[in-house]
């Protein structure tokens, strides 16, 4: 078994080729995605991410280079192309548009029963994914339409959990939630990668939520991938390259940056409340058993 | 009168069993003038009200004036209708779903036109307003091929090209990227600093909110808090039971708080949380 | 794959035909279509087809890109000509080939061949045409607009044109979102192993529900939320609405109408009309 789940080897892809509308949308990416920890990938808009992900899951077929999952190339048998989708779950952005079922159980199973699973199989894998994004069993028989925005979101993630895929990619999954949605969408995606041990990728715009959920970052600008490390590595070392590339620094790590300046010995590598708290206590409690 | 007046407004969704209250007896006043920022959880009923300011939804009871009209009227006649509409204009959250014409300009023209509006005044309008919002290298642009940010400035000047006196924005950055949502955020600030436009900011991002005049959160259909950014947001324990959250920096001190550090709770700026820790341990070592 | 089709599409320029007026394209188009239908000697033919080029030369697009229009007709063009070939009757002694299959008896005249050509010819200069001087060189939102003035009158006795009009740009304005959230839905179903290409044909048609119903269901929210958002910018129909672009006819415009009602006014010369070849008095239908 491979270090690592998904391997990049200098891929590109360039849409609309030979068209006055021509655009490299990823140049000549390597990536290695770690095996049984949540990565982040984060960019702006037009960074490449889209592409680069449905390049991973087999959608796209690289121009140039190789993608290998495990350890091996994705397009040996481009035959079997349909397989490598099972295997690497993408949730796209707003994925609950793309529910249609009468029911959430049906609904859930789509991605099952493409497999070929039988009853029994799918029944167990829709239960599970549903648990782990935490719909109760009152949900199953309910229409998907009917449920709130952040259900909805939710049950569309079981949807390509239940095809228990060696590795989730999930772009952009609190999208236009709100802060209660967001923590328990990243909750459930924590919970899941905690008890299963697969692989998660994270697509998102926030250093935030990286700094609080990706123990490894990659960095994509302009369709290349300038920086990957740990997540911790990458925001100390490329501060000045992120804020160039209009990705907000957490405000914690200002604070931080800020006491540094005002001559307390603080680290400046802080990017969460809970560190700087960490980071804090001993400092302002420790002060106080001095006096 | 204030130029927003809402008194003792209820409005709920659905008949019968599935009744379900949205805005619960609401009373609120808005300046002329004034920036506001309305946070609230999803189905908080800040949608709601949206809808009520700009006579969309009628409230099942109570009163809304907006300068002075009474909105809140079954009989309004339709030209009070277009008149409200011209002054209070409404920015929705799909920058998609709101443009209306192949080409930017034409869109932009959209609510000037319908207004009756002279063309070359409408021209001139136009011109005008593209570059406000900056966007006039776009006029003869497709909207389709704009980004988010620069499709919501569209938006925006098409409703400045009808002269409103108040713009709402109805979660209008929750569908953008970071770039997006600065983008918006520096609109907003124009309309409100340079242009004296009321604004009403709907959102449940926090640092959004920060830079407005006023915070009001409605949690449950009603005005839980209401006041400056700092009064609401040194609320720092209520602000998460209603599913919000804080800025870092303010977290921070409250979480050093409990856990016995006895800092000022109630700081939002991140500068003088910096001079309170920093003050505090000074304070230490003496 | 959704994206290849130019026949119909609009290719920005400055050449004199996007420069005119759109109805003026649009009564001319009209023009150029009565003139071939009524062409009918070799000699009229040659002139539509000298009057063709000129246009393709005057419009400034590439010869190539015009016609890339033909390419999806080709095979209806094909079909037409054939049919014509061998149903077209016509003297005994014109017979050049005569096929026996089975129990039919298809015959080729000379008239058949004549009429074949003449009908290819007549489609290919109707699409090039057409497409020259009206959808290559205007925009949509033009010949939307063109397309209301000119039916303009026809809202006297009750036809809703404002209306059809506005649905037209609409639509217009809202393809290339379809198209794009269309990709966007066909890739997420194919993540969780959607199969639109293997099977027999019910089971492809099954396939595309899991498309279909997203697709539908946001083009309806989508629907909601620009009626509402056009609500909102004082919209209320075409009564009492201006517009910003001022249409004029030119000089320009009305010397091109002239120029083209000339082309049928030739049909009525007696001597153009006369053939030199002698095979005048001969029906086509389509």
């Amino acid at each position: 078994m491979s270090e690592y789940a998904i391997e990049l080897k200098g891929v590109s892809y360039t849409y609309g080729k030979g068209t006055p509308f021509m655009k490299l949308a990823v140049d000549h990416v390597d990536l290695n995605i770690r095996r049984g920890i949540i990565t982040g990938i984060i960019g702006h808009t037009g960074s490449g991410k889209s592409t680069l992900l449905q390049m991973m899951n087999g959608l796209l077929r690289p121009q140039e280079g190789t993608v290998l999952l495990d350890g091996k190339d994705v397009w040996e048998k481009p035959g079997k192309i349909r397989e490598i989708a099972f295997r690497v779950g993408l949730v796209f952005q707003y994925p609950e548009y793309q529910l249609f079922e009468e029911t959430v159980r049906k609904d859930v199973s789509y991605g099952p029963k493409n497999m070929g699973l039988s009853d029994a199989e799918i029944e167990r894998r829709v239960k599970e994914a549903l648990a782990f994004v935490g719909i109760g069993e009152e949900l199953y028989d309910a229409s998907p339409f009917d449920l709130s925005g952040g259900q909805k979101r939710r049950v569309a993630i079981a949807g390509v959990i239940a095809m228990e895929p060696e590795v989730l990619i999930l772009d952009e999954p609190a999208a236009g939630l709100d802060p209660r949605g967001r923590a328990e969408i990243f909750g459930n995606i924590v919970n899941y990668k905690e008890k299963t041990g697969r692989t998660v990728i994270i697509v998102s715009h926030s250093m935030d939520d990286m700094a609080r959920y990706a123990e490894e970052t990659a960095v994509l600008c302009g369709g290349r991938a300038v920086m990957m490390d740990e997540t911790k590595k990458v925001f100390s070392a490329g501060r000045e390259t992120l804020e160039k590339l209009g990705l907000n620094v957490p405000q914690i790590t200002l604070l931080m940056e800020k006491l540094a300046q005002m001559g307390l010995p603080v680290s400046k590598d802080v990017f969460t409340v809970e560190e700087a708290k960490r980071e804090l206590l001993p400092l302002l409690k420790g002060g106080q058993s001095d006096a | 009168m204030a130029f927003i007046e809402c008194k003792d407004v209820s409005f709920s969704y659905g008949e019968g069993e599935n009744r379900k209250a949205a805005v619960k007896h609401l009373s609120l006043s808005i300046e002329k003038g004034t920036f506001t920022a309305v946070l609230g959880h999803n189905g908080s009923g800040k949608s709601t009200l949206a809808k009520l300011l700009c006579s969309i939804l009628l409230p099942d009871e109570g009163e809304i004036f907006v300068d002075g009209m009474k909105i809140s009227d079954e009989n309004l006649s339709e030209d009070d209708l277009i008149e409200l509409h011209r002054k209070v204009g409404m920015v929705f959250q799909n920058p998609d779903n709101q443009l209306v014409a192949t080409v930017v300009e034409e869109d932009v023209a959209f609510g000037p036109e319908n207004l009756g509006v002279e063309p070359a005044e409408i021209r001139r309008r136009v011109d005008e307003v593209l570059k406000i919002m900056d966007i006039s290298e776009y006029a003869r642009h497709s909207p389709t091929r704009l980004s988010g940010g620069q499709k919501q400035r569209v938006a925006v000047a098409g409703i400045l090209a009808m002269r409103p006196s108040c713009m709402i924005f109805d979660e209008a950055t929750a569908m953008l990227d970071p770039q997006g949502r600065k983008e918006v955020m520096e609109t907003i600030g124009k309309l409100h600093d340079e242009m004296g436009i009321t604004v009403i900011h709907i959102t449940h991002n926090m640092e959004e909110a920060l830079e407005a005049d006023r915070v009001i959160v409605l949690n449950d259909g009603v005005i839980a808090l209401d006041g400056t950014p700092h009064e609401v947001f040194s609320e720092t324990e209520a602000m998460q039971r209603m599913g919000l959250d804080v800025q870092q920096p303010t977290k921070l001190l409250h979480e050093l708080r409990l856990a016995g550090v006895p800092l000022d709770d109630g700081i939002t700026d991140l500068d003088a949380c910096a001079r309170e820790i920093c003050r505090f341990c000074a304070g230490k070592k003496q | 794959m959704l994206k290849d089709i130019t026949l119909g599409q609009f290719f920005p320029g400055n050449s004199l035909l996007h420069r005119l007026d759109p109805r003026t394209k649009i009564l001319c188009s009209i023009l150029l279509i009565v003139a071939v239908f009524l062409a009918k000697s070799a000699l009229a033919y040659g002139v539509l087809i000298l009057l063709t080029a000129a246009l393709i030369i005057i419009s400034q697009i590439p010869a190539g890109t015009v016609f890339k229009a033909l390419k999806p007709l080709i095979v209806i063009i094909i079909i037409t000509a054939f049919f014509n070939m061998f149903f077209t009757g016509g003297e005994e002694e014109n017979v050049l080939a005569d096929f026996r299959i089975w129990f039919l008896h298809p015959v080729i005249r000379v008239e058949g061949i004549v009429s074949a050509v003449k009908m290819a010819l007549r489609i290919v200069l109707l699409i090039l045409q057409t497409s020259v001087v009206l959808t290559y060189t205007t925009s949509p939102i033009d010949m939307t607009d063109g397309i209301e003035r000119l039916l303009s009158p026809l809202a006297k006795i009750r036809v809703p044109v404002h209306t059809f009009a506005m649905m037209m740009s609409l639509a217009l304005r809202f393809i290339p979102t379809l198209i794009e959230e269309t990709d966007k839905i066909i890739s997420a179903q194919k993540s969780r192993g959607a199969d639109f290409s293997s099977g027999n044909v019910i089971r492809r048609v099954k396939a595309l529900v899991p498309v279909l119903i997203p697709l539908l269901l946001s083009s309806f929210r989508r629907a909601d939320d620009l009626a509402l958002a056009m609500e909102c910018r004082c919209y209320r129909g075409g009564t009492g609405r201006t517009r910003m672009k001022i249409m004029k006819m030119t000089a320009k415009d009305f010397l091109f109408i002239l120029f083209c009602a000339l082309f049928i006014a030739v049909r009525f010369l007696p001597m153009i009309s006369s053939s030199a070849l002698g095979i005048t008095g001969m029906n086509f239908s389509f």
